[in-house]
């Protein structure tokens, strides 16, 4: 209702935006590019990532195999570009969570102040004395290693972070003009919360969201790097890491093209998280 | 008797990515030796700009353009940077408007003040010090002696504009500029700085160019007035010519558009809206705005007529 | 003399009417600060009494810190007063919850910032009608256009944003969203002192004529005591939380009668350099509200204290019809 047609016009005035940053053009460009690869990944793939073939392992980059072969002979270029659908929906859902959870419960926590706002920051604040990675790994520890438990272990070691930046934005504009002239209307703290104050504070979360996707594809990565993430025979790019240290030395594209996938998807999210907080901020400031 | 400045068509201008702003346009003024000279107008007219272009303060993308600020003969646009120093602070200073923002708030204010003195003079700090709690005393600071230590925020704002005014006189500059240094004050405490500057400041013999878009003041304080519009003077003229008698339209509306709490009389509106700067009309930039508007005031802006003796308007419908 | 509280002779029953309400907010906040300090509380409002009549305006005049903007809060209801009370139409404020923004509303003193950046000016106007059931969906697009057109706003500034607005063009969107919900009582804070010379007297003509029209009743917060003359039919000054004098515009000018009044007035500087002026000059400062004077809390700057007032609080007393006055020796009462 409220929130789709005020989704459908940020949208309209951010695409106008776009053009005032060239950072954000680039970085969205990089985040199309590999969307689109993950959307059309079975068109795309010229092998079954999954398919064995012990008669072409170890095979340098040739043309039949653009990205060479790992150990059980699978096309990693295919791996790789299967390897974006995992890349996508991981930080996708991570970030999902982390919006649905976070930042409700700091506008609300707000809002309403007192103890239930201390204790549930103090819990924040618990959570994010410890380096996530860290927290990421001893809750997938506990829970058992696989790709749904470190989507879990990644988003709680993230909400904290989130939360404190809604939190400390909506004090500052709670204490603004035109919120105390709604009280002075007579709206009700659920039309403050949510028209009011979640509207000025949308442009901040969408920077720091867009941020996370690079970082939550980093976590992801390293957590299934130590073989606590995606697990094999799933072709993560992570996963492809780990397998390919073994055998860096002679068979080195196994590890650099997973690799630079990486890289290039986390430098895009955030050249386009940094663009957006260019192009939303300066122009909300007048 | 001597001129102590005179500025010559003066033109100051900021440049914003496409657009050029004319914070003042084609502006002359004269300030005689011992004068008062007040200059009025609403925000976003230049004064503030004026009084930063005399100092050579102008922030970029400000940038005086063209024109003379002859100080004492001197023109100060051809000095340099190592100059102007000399002459910043101690033949020529600024009181600000907002005490908060322009002290130090990690330095006590009789150090800063002593800063000012010491800088121009070859005083050691603890003559600067006795001359600096003196001229406290001078201006109504309560035990000037202890006071002298106090960082600004144990001050109150009537205290603090006290501060930059010692800041102002402590070297007996010959023009003093004063930009809105009552605004940001109480009506009781405005009352307090108006007559310390009557008694403290005036009678010195230093010049003061008072600024404010609040003419009520000027009435008591000021030999002279001039008012800005847009950018561009349009009036001036002798304290008792120009509030008995305004030429300008402009000046005309302002002073009846004053409530006045010791007379009951409506209020008087100017229509329109304040001149967008980057936008400004062709002619006189008044004309949307004018009663008494007519085809000739679209062509140029008015050169000045003096109507009578030291009283002039840029107006051609006078 | 005795405290007599109420309005004499007049008939009619008072919209607004406050007795005694005091509002102290505790300044040594944690456990330290109180041992070391004692605990010690800022005295915004510290017992102020006044009744607004149908229809009147009430300027309340005062310099910074002495507890306006405080008293229109808990008017409001956005404070609690710490004693006291506040009754609207005869209703206690306590008992009206949602429904005090339908009779009171307020005129910000801030202006644009009190619009919400984000939303348009349309957006704004219709949000607080529904909101308050002015009107149901259906006839809103015509009563956004009513109000507007009430303020002298063009219409098609319903699709524009707060930063688009000029300062007097927002302060107008202010007053139609304040009168759209058709309030008994208006409290105006300070609703010029963010503009222009040239745009305030608009703004304040605009409220004079509303005012007239729709037979407003409004209490009016300001320091610019020139504009009261105009607009007003009675003033209260107010000092360090209390009222001072509450007296009829046209006399309260000509003969003050409290001496802060006098200094107050005699401080406003004239555009006439040919009119003689009694200039007065207080000694010091405004003391803070936390540490309030003995007995009279203007004696220490006051030109005429005498004994009594450094030791005894003098009330607000009726001095003669329709004239209250807190002081132990009031001037010009010989008149």
């Amino acid at each position: 209702m409220v929130l789709k047609r005020f989704f459908t016009k940020k949208l309209k005035k951010s695409l106008s935006g776009f053009k005032s940053s060239n950072i954000a053009l680039i970085g969205a460009c990089i985040i199309l590019f590999f969307a689109v690869i993950a959307l059309f990944a079975p068109v795309i793939a010229p092998y079954d990532p999954y398919e064995t073939n012990l008669e072409e392992t170890y095979q340098a980059p040739s043309r039949s195999h653009l990205f060479g072969t790992d150990h059980v002979g699978r096309d990693i270029f295919s791996r790789v570009i299967y390897g974006t659908r995992i890349a996508f929906g991981i930080t996708l859902l991570v970030v999902a969570i982390e919006l649905v959870i976070s930042v409700p419960l700091a506008l609300i926590s707000t809002y309403i102040g007192g103890v239930f706002d201390e204790v549930v920051m103090r819990i924040m604040d618990v959570i994010i004395s410890i380096p996530h990675l860290l927290l990421a790994i001893v809750i997938v520890a506990l829970m058992g290693p696989g790709m749904r438990n470190a989507i879990i272990a990644i988003s709680i070691s993230y909400m904290p972070m989130l939360a404190r930046l809604v939190r400390s934005v909506s004090l500052s504009i709670k204490e603004e003009p035109y919120i105390e002239a709604c009280h002075v209307l007579g709206f009700g703290s659920p039309r403050i919360v949510f028209s009011h104050i979640l509207p000025n504070i949308v442009s901040v979360i969408i920077v720091q969201l867009s941020l996370d996707l690079g970082y939550a594809l980093i976590d992801m990565a390293s957590l299934s790097f130590l073989g606590l993430g995606v697990q094999p025979p799933r072709a993560s790019w992570g996963a492809m890491l780990s397998l390919g240290k073994t055998y860096l030395l002679h068979s080195p594209w196994m590890t650099i093209f997973p690799g630079i996938c990486i890289a290039l998807l986390v430098f895009g999210f955030n050249l386009f998280g940094i663009g957006l907080g260019d192009i939303l901020n300066p122009r909300s400031r007048k | 008797m001597n001129t102590t400045l005179q500025i010559n068509k003066l033109c100051a201008n900021f440049y914003l990515g496409k657009k050029i702003i004319r914070a003042v346009d084609n502006v002359d003024l004269r300030i005689d030796e011992g004068e008062t000279i007040g200059l009025a107008g609403e925000s976003g007219c230049g004064k503030s700009t004026l009084a930063r272009a005399i100092m050579r303060l102008v922030p970029p993308p400000g940038k005086i353009d063209s024109g003379e600020i002859l100080f004492r003969e001197k023109d100060l646009l051809n000095l340099t940077e190592n100059e102007l120093m000399t002459i910043r602070g101690r033949d020529l200073s600024l009181i600000f408007q907002d005490p908060s923002t322009y002290l130090n708030p990690t330095v006590p204010i009789g150090r800063q003040i002593c800063d000012v003195v010491t800088a121009h003079f070859s005083d050691s700090y603890k003559e600067a010090q006795n001359k600096v709690i003196k001229l406290l005393g001078d201006l109504g600071i309560p035990e000037p002696v202890h006071r002298f230590n106090n960082y600004p925020h144990e001050m109150s704002g009537g205290m603090k504009q006290r501060v930059l005014i010692a800041m102002a006189v402590c070297c007996n500059p010959g023009l003093i500029i004063a930009d809105e240094p009552t605004t940001a004050l109480d009506v009781t405490i405005q009352r307090q700085i108006l007559e310390l500057i009557k008694k403290n400041v005036m009678h010195r013999g230093s010049s003061l160019l008072f600024i404010t878009h609040d003419l009520s003041i000027l009435a008591e304080i000021c030999d002279r007035i001039y008012t800005m519009y847009a950018g561009r003077v349009v009036e001036t003229g002798r304290a008792k010519d120009f509030f008995l008698s305004p030429l300008h339209p402009y000046t005309k509306k302002l002073l009846q558009a004053i409530p006045r709490h010791d007379v009951k009389k409506p209020l008087v509106e100017i229509p329109g809206s304040p001149p967008q700067l980057d936008n400004l009309p062709q002619g006189c930039s008044f004309y949307p705005r004018c009663e008494k508007r007519s085809d000739i005031c679209l062509t140029a802006f008015p050169e000045p007529r003096e109507i009578e003796p030291d009283h002039w308007v840029w107006c051609y419908n006078v | 003399m005795n405290l007599i509280i109420g309005c004499g002779v007049i008939m009619s029953e008072p919209i607004l009417s406050i007795k005694n309400i005091k509002k102290h907010f505790l300044h040594t906040k944690n456990i330290l600060s109180r041992i070391i300090y004692g605990t010690k509380w800022v005295r915004a409002v510290d017992g102020v009494t006044l009744d607004i009549q149908p229809r009147e305006v009430l300027a309340l005049v005062g310099e910074s810190g002495c507890g306006k903007t405080t008293l229109a809060k808990l008017i409001l209801g956005i404070l609690q007063a710490t004693s006291g009370n506040i009754t609207i139409h005869g209703k206690d404020l306590n008992e009206y919850g949602k429904d005090l923004s339908g009779k009171c509303q307020l005129i910000f003193q801030q202006g644009r910032a009190s619009l919400n950046p984000r939303k348009t000016i349309g957006a704004l106007l219709k949000e607080a009608m529904l909101v308050n059931t002015i009107t149901s969906s259906r006839g809103i697009e015509q009563a956004v256009d009513e109000v507007m057109e009430m303020v002298d706003l063009d219409t098609e500034f319903k699709n524009r944003y707060p930063h688009e607005l000029s300062g007097g063009q927002a302060q107008r969107v202010v007053i139609a969203r304040a009168l759209s919900l058709k309030p008994s009582l208006l409290i105006a804070d300070e609703p010029t002192s963010a503009l222009d010379v040239s745009i305030q007297a608009r703004i304040l003509n605009l409220l004079i004529r509303l005012q007239k029209n729709l037979n407003l009743t409004m209490l009016y917060i300001t320091h610019n005591l020139g504009s009261v003359r105009q607009i007003a039919d009675k003033v209260a000054v107010m000092y360090l939380g209390k009222i001072v004098e509450i007296c009829g515009t046209e006399e309260i000018f000509e003969y003050p009668m409290h001496p802060y009044s006098e200094a107050l007035f005699a401080a406003i500087p004239i555009p006439d350099p040919m009119i003689e002026r009694k200039i007065i000059v207080l000694k010091g400062e405004t003391p803070s509200p936390i540490d309030l004077p003995s007995g009279c809390p203007f004696h220490p700057r006051c030109l005429y204290e005498k004994d009594v007032c450094r030791s005894k609080v003098p009330e607000l007393t009726q001095i003669t019809s329709g004239h209250w006055i807190s002081c132990h020796f009031p001037l010009n009462w010989s008149k």
